[in-house]
């Protein structure tokens, strides 16, 4: 309540003189309040210590709690990366091992081939060194030279000699026919010598592309072995509680969750679609509109029904290992986890095929309230219902029912990055509000001192008249003092 | 068994939640006005109700009754009943009725009074043996009565719980001449409505909006 002079009008001593009547009321409050000021003094000096007492307690322990989540978090952090890790190091190494199977399987196999492939060869050689199977053509040129000088010594007659010369070219013909023959079984056996060497040049390039081959082989197992030697040392440098790391790690966990949730909100509106395509024929089936909790039946069942796809979804995930949401999945054996896969595969196929039912069910429905409308309402105009209601429409309802389940199945995977990494995150912010309220307790106890600091000041203002009273009372005193110790 | 113990809990308050589907329905009374004063508007009230057929729910209960010069008789209901839970069963409802009522409409002959009162009483006392929680009742009529010397209407019934909504309420000459009369009717039958419990009172102008309060 404010004080205002209509307030002070009964206190007025002097109506008439409001100013000494003024004075008057301000000594008097003044002096009470004088004559309290010790105990004000101590009260506030007390008030402002607690507060500031008080201040520093809750800022330390919400500096601390603060400091508490944000290593949570940390732990958080790196455990999610440390499991991650893990993971990423087992994958490779079955990559690995998969890719020095397949690359050694083939080594046996590549060498018998080699080997026969140079034996191949060696025969080959060896049989183009073979000498030819040639008849042996001594020359009779010798002979012919021989003949002419024995019969120039001899000294024959030109009769004699055109017969010797006759002899010699007769020779000399045969000769040239025997070599002619000689040279094309030497051509012959040439040509065979060369269709073997160029049957090995083939076998070469064969063996240089089985070379290719390995060398491509050794390459990939060299890079699975380098891309698994890159994630172990990020798991050791996790482990080392490289702050590095970590800083990158932590960017990649904002980036995973914005992305987690862009998927998570595209299945939300899924789901939705998916609800108001099967709530309807639902209700055929259900037939009823009673409430659970205040939701009809038939919508509940729609909910029950895209929980379950997505239940079963994530179980399928799970099963394939391709999310890890379940910790008692992951403990599963392989061949349990074949057979859920299987199971869930096959009931979501078949929840499918249900909401591609329902949803020819709703189009049956569609049609029923167009026709009953026209019949009620006389709507001559048949033709825009009939349009809307044909196969057409009802092939891509029927389709989107069996579709959108399945797509819903891949939910699981955008889910598991939310739920690991939201955790993380929401521990980061929950340390980060703790820090932002300390820092707003600290400033708003700061501002609360100065206030009181202030309001103490304005009240040793306010009494100002009897502290100078005061001293002039104490200063007299001391001097009356003073006077009377001379005098004893 | 803990978890056991968890959906156990669970099931029985999503039971505990649960609401029959009869309380879940909507009870809609139609009463249509035959007088001499009315009965050109017969067509229009025909089309207006049977387009209100059209936007009631499966489980919905629904009756259509003439207000004639001694309207508190079963005789006076057109159409009654409820809707089949299925969608198909309650198209194939809604046409039988609307074919009963288009027999109704050519068959219909103008009545010398006009019992309002006693139509609500008919209305109030179907409506009440409904389990549902909405309860309407919308009246076509000038809402001008007429009681004949032997009928006696001193208070209007119990409307408890129902919201009564008066729809396509012509207007008379003596309303051309002095539009007072025609507000200060409306005025009075809201304060007689309102009176006798009535959770609500609507004055609709065109019939066809109607749906938009269904």
């Amino acid at each position: 309540m404010m004080l205002n002079a209509e307030m002070l009008q009964p206190m007025m001593l002097f109506p008439d003189r409001p100013v000494l009547s003024y004075m008057i009321i301000y000594l008097g409050v003044s002096f009470v309040l004088w004559m309290a000021r010790d105990a004000i003094h101590k009260f506030m000096n007390h008030l402002l210590a607690s507060i500031a007492e008080l201040k520093q307690r809750i800022a330390e322990d919400l500096a601390a709690y603060a400091s508490r989540t944000a290593a949570r978090a940390k732990e958080l952090a790196t455990e999610y990366f440390l499991k991650e890790s893990e993971r990423d190091i087992e994958k490779g190494h079955d990559k690995l091992a998969h890719r020095v199977d397949k690359g050694l399987s083939g080594f046996p196999e590549l060498q018998s081939e080699s080997l026969a492939m140079v034996n191949r060869m060696n025969q080959a050689f060896h049989d183009s060194k073979k000498p030819p199977h040639l008849k042996q053509h001594p020359s009779l040129q010798w002979l012919e030279k021989e003949i002419r000088e024995h019969t120039d010594k001899v000294g024959l007659t030109s009769v004699e000699a055109k017969r010797v010369g006759k002899a010699l070219r007769k020779i000399e013909s045969r000769m040239g026919k025997e070599l002619k023959a000689h040279g094309k079984v030497q051509s012959v056996e040439a040509k065979k010598r060369l269709t073997i060497l160029n049957k090995q040049s083939g076998a070469l390039s064969k063996l240089q592309k089985l070379i290719n081959q390995l060398v491509k082989r050794v390459n990939h197992v060299k890079n699975s072995i380098v891309e698994v030697d890159t994630k172990i040392e990020a798991y050791y440098a996790f482990r080392k509680d490289d702050d590095k790391a970590l800083r990158a790690a932590n960017q990649s966990i904002i980036t995973r969750f914005a992305i987690a949730i862009f998927f998570v909100l595209i299945a939300v509106g899924g789901a939705t679609l998916n609800f108001f395509l099967i709530e309807r024929p639902l209700s055929e089936i259900v037939g009823g509109s009673g409430l659970v909790m205040g939701i009809e039946v038939s919508q509940m069942g729609a909910m029950m029904i895209i929980m379950l796809e997505v239940a079963a979804g994530v179980l399928l995930m799970e099963a394939l290992g391709l999310s890890h949401l379940l910790p008692a999945v992951e403990r599963w054996d392989p061949d349990m986890k074949k057979k859920v896969a299987i199971i869930t595969g096959a009931l979501l196929l078949a929840m499918a095929g249900v909401e591609a039912g329902l949803a020819l069910l709703r189009e049956m429905l569609v049609a029923n309230d167009q026709a009953t409308m026209n019949m009620l309402i006389g709507n001559e105009d048949n033709t825009t219902a009939e349009a809307f209601t044909g196969w057409g429409p009802m092939a891509v309802q029927a389709m989107m029912g069996f579709v959108i389940p399945l797509i819903l199945a891949f939910v699981a995977l955008p889910l598991e990055i939310l739920f690991h990494v939201g955790r993380i995150i929401g521990q980061y912010l929950w340390s980060a509000l703790m820090f932002v309220l300390g820092r707003i307790v600290l400033l708003a106890s700061q501002i609360l001192l100065l206030v009181m600091n202030v309001i103490l000041s304005f009240y040793d203002l306010l009494i100002f008249f009897w502290v100078l009273v005061e001293g002039w009372v104490k200063r007299f005193a001391g001097f009356i003092g003073r006077r009377m110790e001379s005098r004893a | 068994m803990k978890y056991l113990y968890l959906c156990l809990l669970l099931v029985s308050g999503l039971l505990s939640g649960c609401q029959s589907a009869d309380e879940a329905s909507r009870s809609t009374y139609i009463l249509i006005d035959i007088s001499g004063t009315y009965f050109k508007q017969l067509d229009s009230c025909v089309r207006a109700t049977k387009y209100a057929l059209v936007k009631l729910k499966p489980s919905d209960f629904i009756a259509v009754a003439k207000i004639s010069s001694k309207s508190f008789s079963n005789r006076e209901v057109i159409v009654k009943g409820k809707l089949p839970r299925q969608p198909s069963q309650a198209n194939a409802m809604k046409t039988r009725m609307g074919a009963a009522i288009d027999k109704f409409a050519k068959s219909a002959r103008a009545t010398s009074y006009t019992d309002i009162s006693g139509a609500m009483y008919q209305a109030a006392q179907v409506l009440h043996n409904q389990p549902s929680h909405q309860k309407r009742l919308i009246i076509f009529s000038d809402l001008v009565e007429d009681l004949s010397l032997d009928v006696i209407r001193e208070r209007l019934p119990d409307l408890q719980g129902i919201d009564v909504i008066a729809t396509n309420v012509i207007k008379l000459r003596a309303d051309n001449r002095n539009p007072e009369n025609y507000f200060k009717r409306l005025q009075t039958w809201q304060e007689l409505i309102l009176g006798a419990g009535a959770k609500s009172w609507k004055v609709v102008d065109d019939p066809m909006q109607l749906a938009s309060y269904l």
